[in-house]
């Protein structure tokens, strides 16, 4: 993974000082709060219902076990002892002290770690496949650019006061899409032209929100050399044009929509033309210095262990059930990604306690290389474990109660933190996930249903995603009643698809009935193997319609 | 008078002033003239033996003004809000685009915690809202030795000087 140089370091140092600096003249009454708004929003300090909540970058998902562990050390120290996994690939504290985060910061940074541009009306995270680098579709691995980047977008000066927030997601498999690309401000796709080199197609204009919208192609091949100066371009006429007057207005979707994506996109090819060939053009040295960073780790030359695997399934069906669910086919021979799931029944769906960290990191250390992912499933990798010791690995995690065989099953929630937590919530959401997970526990069901993205928000937000859940619940405020809205039909992969609302809102007790008809309807409707979300698709959304509604009234 | 500062120090007497379009009366020998007034009668008054500037405001767009480039003095943005950042932009086109030498100035709603993005985008003066502001503003200035990008003052990213 990458490692800091002395210019990286010095910069995250420096930064911990003058966030120091700011937070000592807000409290000494030098800075107003909405001065010290934007500046704590972009080291990554919200002021939530309870507390401020801290969140913490995790650069394209991807950490080293000693920086989880220095996470467990924080939440202990400063916290309550538990964080939070988001779906954007970061770490989130609930209950620091304000006083206490210029050293949460500094703690960060000894472990080349920060919240810069976190939160705040400037560049996030930018985030990637939580499988980068492991899986054999892949046109390479998009890390370096990630990277690439995060160091372009760190503390660029231009772009700190933009019109509204900005995400990027970088995706290189070219036959799945699990970073979501087109519902980011900017999301690009490695690919190949005819001539066999690689580049960028560019979506521009996704995003969630009170606005769902998939991105739309701007440019169908950028020369990778040219991806800071072509960004640049972008953020520029957004900078200069995106809306202000309305902050549910400001993000770069509605530019793009407003304009049309032609116009837009000759802005931009104008701008772009007038710097392309200047000093931001990257060069091969920089490209392979980053690269070098994301070498293989030191595999062993094994095989495929297909024989002992069929051997332990057959002996423990529940190892079985864990294999098909939670573990990925690795590049490497001999080598899977396994999912340590973040999803039990009873739990916030993303929570884990500083013990789980820091075994998590252990294992880590045993059994992976020392590394780890986040995926925005809000669940936690281990990329390279050898075939032959997926089976004690199974039985420690299963110990922990971090096996939960349920990966990218209806029990996979993908969950925001909602009433529980957020201060800008209708209702809540952590139980609703809660109540579908209690009643639909057997697992032969789940695993008959097959893969279901469920997601849940709190409000039209959309940290949840429900949008693009193959099945999405929203919480919405009616006469100071919490009920809850469900769509069907979302898709966050390659086709990028916005669910569609089933009909009136329903209330919290009645979502798992809900959820069970539109669940049998499936069953009933499907072809043979066919995905719930190719059924809905095909037989649209009025046999679910008839079916949820003609039962409650 | 609210301090000004450039290229990081206090200055005092600052002889530049608003001249605002409704105003009667002949220019201040150092005028700050409205956009408006560049569109309207930039062509009569370019070759004035007044010192002119400009003044943008918020919704202000630059175009217009760069026929008059080479005999401005001073672009200065009047920031209404500090959270609108599209002065960053402006200034960065201004230099690296259009080359414009002249001062690029920073007042209204600006915060010293501002001062070194304004500066990287191009900006080289700034007029803080108080004393201590502008002392805040000036001790900040070292804040950062690295910066990743190219920016309106070191046209070379990061990754062109790195030595490793
Ligand atoms: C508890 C404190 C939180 C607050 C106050 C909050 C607030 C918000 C707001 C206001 C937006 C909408 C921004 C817009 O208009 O574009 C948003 C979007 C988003 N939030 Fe949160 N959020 C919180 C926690 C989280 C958590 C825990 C996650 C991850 C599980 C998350 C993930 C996201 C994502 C992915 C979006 C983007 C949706 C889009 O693309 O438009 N947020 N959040
Ligand atoms: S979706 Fe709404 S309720 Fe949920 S975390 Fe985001 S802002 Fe809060």
């Amino acid at each position: 993974m990458y490692v800091y140089d002395s210019y990286d370091q010095q910069l995250v140092d420096q930064r911990v000082a003058q966030f120091r600096e700011q937070t000592d003249r807000f409290l000494d009454g030098e800075l107003a709060p909405e001065e010290f708004l934007p500046l704590r929003l972009q080291n990554g300090l919200y002021i939530q219902r309870h507390a401020p909540m801290l969140r913490i970058a995790v650069p394209y998902g991807l950490m080293s076990s000693t920086q989880l562990r220095r996470i467990a050390s924080i939440s202990r120290d400063y916290d309550k002892g538990y964080v939070h996994f988001t779906t954007r690939q970061n770490i989130q504290l609930n209950w620091p002290a304000l006083e206490d985060v210029p050293d949460i910061l500094g703690e960060l940074a000894e472990v080349q770690m920060h919240a810069i541009q976190t939160s705040g009306n400037c560049i996030r995270n930018t985030t990637t496949d939580q499988f980068a680098g492991i899986i054999a579709d892949e046109i390479e691995d998009p890390r370096p650019w990630c990277e690439i980047i995060r160091q372009w977008s760190t503390l660029h000066p231009e772009f700190a006061f933009l019109p509204r927030k900005f995400k990027i997601a970088v995706n290189a498999a070219t036959a799945t899409d699990r970073a979501a690309i087109r519902f980011h401000d900017i999301g690009l796709q490695l690919v190949k032209n005819e001539e066999g080199e690689t580049g960028f197609q560019v979506f521009v204009g996704g995003g969630l929100g009170r606005t769902p919208l998939p991105g739309q192609e701007i440019r169908s091949f950028l020369p990778t050399e040219d991806l800071l100066s072509y960004l640049d371009a972008i953020l520029r006429v957004y900078n200069l044009k995106g809306r202000r007057d309305n902050k549910y207005k400001a993000r770069i979707k509605i530019l793009v929509k407003a304009m049309g994506i032609d116009a837009f996109r000759e802005l931009v090819e104008a701008e772009w033309l007038k710097y392309k060939d200047g000093d931001d053009k990257l060069t091969s040295a920089e490209i392979d210095r980053v690269k070098g960073h994301f070498s293989a780790p030191a595999y062993e030359a094994l095989n495929d262990q297909a024989d002992l695997l069929a051997q332990q399934r057959f002996e423990d069906p529940q190892f079985d059930k864990w294999l098909s669910r939670n573990v990925e086919a690795h590049k490497q021979p001999g080598y899977a990604a396994i999912t340590v799931s973040l999803k039990k029944p009873g739990y916030a769906p993303g929570d884990a306690t500083a013990e789980q960290i820091d075994i998590i990191a252990d294992l880590a250390d045993e059994y992976s290389f020392g590394e780890l992912r986040v995926s925005h499933q809000q669940n936690v990798i281990l990329s390279d474990v050898r075939q032959q010791d997926l089976y004690s690995l199974y039985q420690k995690l299963t110990a922990l109660g971090l096996a939960e065989p349920t990966v990218g099953t209806l029990n996979d929630v993908i969950c925001c933190p909602g009433g529980d937590y957020c201060a800008l919530a209708n209702a809540k959401s952590i139980p609703i996930a809660e109540a579908v997970q209690t009643r639909f526990d057997d697992l032969d069901y789940l695993y008959d249903l097959g893969d279901i993205d469920l997601n849940i928000s709190g409000c039209m937000n959309a940290c949840g995603h429900h949008h693009i859940g193959n099945i999405g619940i929203l919480g919405v405020d009616k006469k100071g009643e919490e009920f809850y809205q469900v769509s069907l039909g979302g898709d966050s992969g390659i086709q990028g698809k916005v669910g569609k609302i089933l009909g009136p809102s329903f209330k919290a007790d009645q979502i798992p009935d809900v959820i069970g008809k539109v669940l049998d309807t499936y069953v009933e409707q499907r072809h043979d193997d066919e995905l719930f979300l190719d059924t809905v698709h095909r037989i649209g959304l009025d046999p679910f319609k008839e079916r949820v509604y003609a039962a409650s009234h | 008078m609210q301090p000004l500062i450039k290229n990081g120090l206090l200055v005092e007497n600052d002889p530049w002033a608003v001249f605002e379009a409704g105003e009667d009366g002949a220019f201040p020998e150092y005028a700050l003239l409205p956009l408006s007034f560049w569109v309207s009668q930039g062509d009569e008054i370019r070759d004035s033996v007044f010192k002119l500037g400009a003044v943008l405001r918020a919704g202000d767009e630059i175009d217009a003004l760069i026929p008059y480039l080479p005999q401005l003095k001073v672009i200065a943005f009047e920031f209404e809000k500090f959270a609108d950042g599209r002065a960053f932009s402006f200034a960065r086109q201004l230099r690296s685009e259009h080359a414009f030498t002249g001062e690029i100035r920073a007042f209204g709603d600006i915060l010293p915690d501002q001062v070194n993005y304004l500066q990287r985008s191009g900006f080289d003066a700034f007029v803080l809202r108080s004393e201590q502001e502008a002392e805040t503003a000036l001790a900040l200035g070292n804040t950062f030795s690295v910066q990743y990008q190219s920016d309106a003052v070191q046209s070379q990213p990061l990754f062109r000087r790195r030595v490793s």
